[in-house]
């Protein structure tokens, strides 16, 4: 047998590796194998969801450090797993580790090649049952279901890779509730069981004839994985009730039946770990001990894969809603501290018209900003949070406090956008702004100024626009500070340029410009 | 006030779900501006459903649509209506200023886009001038159309140049239309004439509407529209 030679090999690695370089690369490669086929598998998918649909992180207000935690869970997680899975079975054989790396890399080029498909045919939603594994795959490949099942069937005859890619479909697809999908008729999943079992008797039966040993290791597990789906149906089953009964029942809902499958599932799970374990090992006492309790907890941890799954996915939903309903909590608040307190000023001074504009106008702002603005609530950002200074932020604040001083609708439009900085020349640049539109709110007798600012690579340009009376530019009393000083002198400190138009009885217009090149020497 | 002239009047069809400002909209446009063409309101509809069948039955010629709606929206009632009836025009009148919003009604085949504090006057001047076949572009409208058309360090190439880029006359347009400027101010501003202002606006709207640029096909995507 080859029981000595591979524990031979085996005890090194868990003996700190006096096996050499040579062991290290194997586990290196291996580590590797998995990883590459995982990433394609596992990860690229869930990326490729997780991009699609934002909402995900935007409900969990998902900030940085916490995709990058789930970017790193989905890339190293499934691969790592596979790959301590392989290294425990390693523990007891090498030869059976081998194999087991294997059916990993079957089972995983399988799904690639499932994930090629579904990509190239384009057909999106999963709509896979219980043993509606096949047709749901079939209707993907848009084949005859019964193909599949002889693919399942083929597959699982060489090495049992049918088996493991059936089983992983069935537990890590998503199942979509009953009444999205089409009805599976009673003989179909008969059908489909009848052949799932076929395939798995075809691979032992196979697999015992080709070689003794892999027989020997492969019929026990197979005792073992035909319980642990025994089981996880069960769960699958309760999991299809919860959504017919709408009630809540817990891991085990489902009564004496369900009790019973779990049991009977259990036992053939321990059964085949223990034939296994007596059948493959000449173990002393103490090391059969350590193995059957280090079996025991694999069994269990293989038994509960499908209730880990559901319940993540439980508690994801629950925690939606609870966040949910603490938005609306949130927006009730909001909208009662705000917009409803104004509009309560608003019927109180309804005899003053420039009062109710003002209102109005910033209640309007204010519920803008929150709703739409940079980490507004619609953006999923968090509206308390502190932004950071910004050119289009500043011109949006400038125009507000215009807007409230002088009962005037300012509407800044901004193009690209940039911090302000430290060294002055964009808050001199919105300074100047602030003041051309104040001048324009004062002088020129209309309801509504223009504000519109441009960011480019070397250069911000703002326009303050009003179609109000206009003036002579050459005619301005110098006297008037404003244009003058806070205008013409802030800009001409910092390096930008003024240009003035206006026409009498057309409007005015205020060019600002400020390069970039300025600042970025001066800071 | 309908003048004396033989002009039938542009039928408009009104959809939002407010009923008050149904009615603010509709009283209105009807009462018009003396020597304006009238503005006939043929319909009001209250949700998607309710628009689809409207504008089935009454063929106006000018949709005025609300971009926030229960059972989608906006995009909803374009997406139905628009394969039916191309010769439909949509305006989209909205109170959000969200460029997701804008672009996404924009993209889903709405010739202009103004907001809901737009004045009587100016909203009959956006309907008579889409119903004219040309685009109507609030300030901030334009402002989010050159902001996704700009050329940001590090952004992805042009696949399409013809779609995917705007040409320098059109940025300044686009830019004037950014500031304020009326069609005629901008034909002033430019030595060109007002025909040629609105051959570059539709184009714009053109663009806007097919290219495959991130940035819109981003913002549409956002509210679910692609």
């Amino acid at each position: 047998m080859t029981i000595d030679t591979s524990r031979a090999a085996a005890e090194p690695a868990s003996a700190g590796d006096p096996g050499g370089p040579s062991r290290a690369k194997t586990e290196l490669r291996c580590f590797l194998e998995l990883f590459v086929l995982c990433g394609f598998v596992v990860a690229q998918p869930l990326f490729d969801v997780a991009g699609r649909s934002p909402d995900f992180f935007l409900f969990r207000r998902a900030g940085a450090a916490d995709i990058l935690v789930l970017v790193a869970l989905t890339v190293l997680g499934p691969p790592l797993l596979l790959w301590a899975g392989e290294a425990v079975v390693g523990l007891i054989s090498g030869r059976l580790r081998r194999v087991a790396h294997l059916l990993a890399v079957a089972g995983l080029l399988l799904l690639l090649t499932i994930e090629l498909a579904k990509n190239l045919t384009s057909i999106r939603g999963w709509p896979l049952l219980l043993l509606g594994v096949a047709g749901g795959v079939a209707d993907h490949l848009g084949v005859d279901v019964l193909w599949v099942r002889a693919a399942f069937v083929a597959l699982a005859a060489a090495n049992g890779a049918g088996v493991i890619a059936y089983g992983l479909l069935w537990v890590f697809v998503r199942q979509e509730a009953a009444d999205v999908h089409r009805e599976i008729t009673a003989k179909e999943r008969q059908q489909a069981m009848g052949l799932a079992a076929l395939g798995i008797g075809i691979g032992l039966a196979g697999a015992a004839l080709q070689n003794q040993v892999v027989g020997w290791i492969v019929g026990p597990l197979g005792v073992a994985a035909v319980g642990a789906a025994v089981v996880w149906r069960e769960a699958d089953e309760a999991q299809r009730r919860r959504w017919t009964s709408g009630a809540r029942s817990g891991i085990l809902g489902g009564g004496r039946n369900a009790v019973l499958r779990i049991v009977a599932g259990g036992i053939f799970v321990a059964a085949g770990i223990v034939v296994f374990l007596l059948g493959n090992l000449g173990l002393g006492q103490l090391q059969f001990a350590v193995l059957a309790v280090l079996a025991t907890l694999v069994g269990v941890g293989v038994l509960t894969v499908p209730w880990w799954i559901r319940l993540a996915r439980d508690f994801g939903e629950e925690r939606r809603q609870r966040i949910v309903t603490a938005e609306r909590a949130e927006i009730a608040a909001h909208l009662h501290d705000s917009v409803l307190q104004t509009l309560a000023l608003i019927q109180k001074q309804s005899q003053d018209p420039r009062e109710v504009q003002r209102l109005a106008r910033g209640q309007e702002r204010e519920l803008r900003h929150w709703l739409y603005g940079p980490s507004g609530y619609g953006r999923g950002g968090d509206p308390a949070a502190v932004e950071p200074e910004t050119l289009a932020g500043a011109l949006r604040a400038a125009a507000g406090e215009i807007e409230d001083t002088y009962a005037i609708t300012v509407n800044p439009v901004t193009v690209g956008d940039r911090p302000l900085g430290d060294d002055g020349g964009l808050r001199a640049l919105v300074l100047a702004a602030r003041e051309a539109m104040v001048n324009a709110a004062k002088h020129a007798g209309v309801d509504e100024v223009s504000v519109y600012a441009e960011v480019e690579e070397d250069e911000v340009n703002v326009f303050v626009r009003d179609r109000g009376k206009g003036f002579d530019p050459d005619a301005v009393d110098p006297d008037r500070h404003g244009l003058a000083d806070s205008v013409h002198g802030r800009m001409a400190r910092h390096g930008g340029t003024v240009r003035l138009r206006s026409t009498p009885g057309e409007g005015t217009e205020v060019h600002l410009a400020m390069t970039h090149h300025e600042q970025e020497t001066s800071a | 006030m309908t003048s004396a002239e033989p002009v039938a009047p542009i039928t408009v069809f009104l959809v939002d779900d407010h009923g008050l400002f149904r009615a603010g909209v509709r009283a209105e446009l009807e009462r018009g501006a003396a020597g304006d063409p009238p503005l006939e309101i043929v319909g009001e509809a209250g949700s998607v459903d309710e628009a689809v069948a409207g504008i089935g039955h009454l063929k106006p010629q000018v949709v005025l649509l609300d971009v926030h709606m229960p059972d989608g929206g906006g995009a909803a009632v374009l997406a139905r209506v628009r394969p039916e009836q191309p010769d439909v025009v949509f305006l989209a009148l909205s109170v959000s200023d969200a460029a997701e919003d804008v672009i996404a009604v924009i993209r889903g085949g709405a010739r202009g886009y103004v907001t809901k504090t737009i004045s009587a006057r100016e909203l009959g001047d956006a309907v008579r001038r889409v119903r004219a076949g040309d685009p109507v572009f609030s300030p901030r409208l334009a402002g989010f159309v050159l902001d996704a058309f700009s050329d940001r360090p590090g952004a992805a190439p042009a696949v399409d140049p013809e779609l995917d880029l705007l040409t320098k006359r059109e940025r300044d347009v686009l830019r004037l239309l950014a500031r304020g400027y009326a069609y005629k101010e901008i034909a002033g501003e430019l030595f060109i004439s007002v025909k040629t202002v609105e051959t570059h606006v539709s184009s714009v709207l053109r663009k806007t509407q097919l290219s495959n640029r991130y940035e819109l096909s981003r913002w549409a995507s956002d509210r679910r529209l692609v």
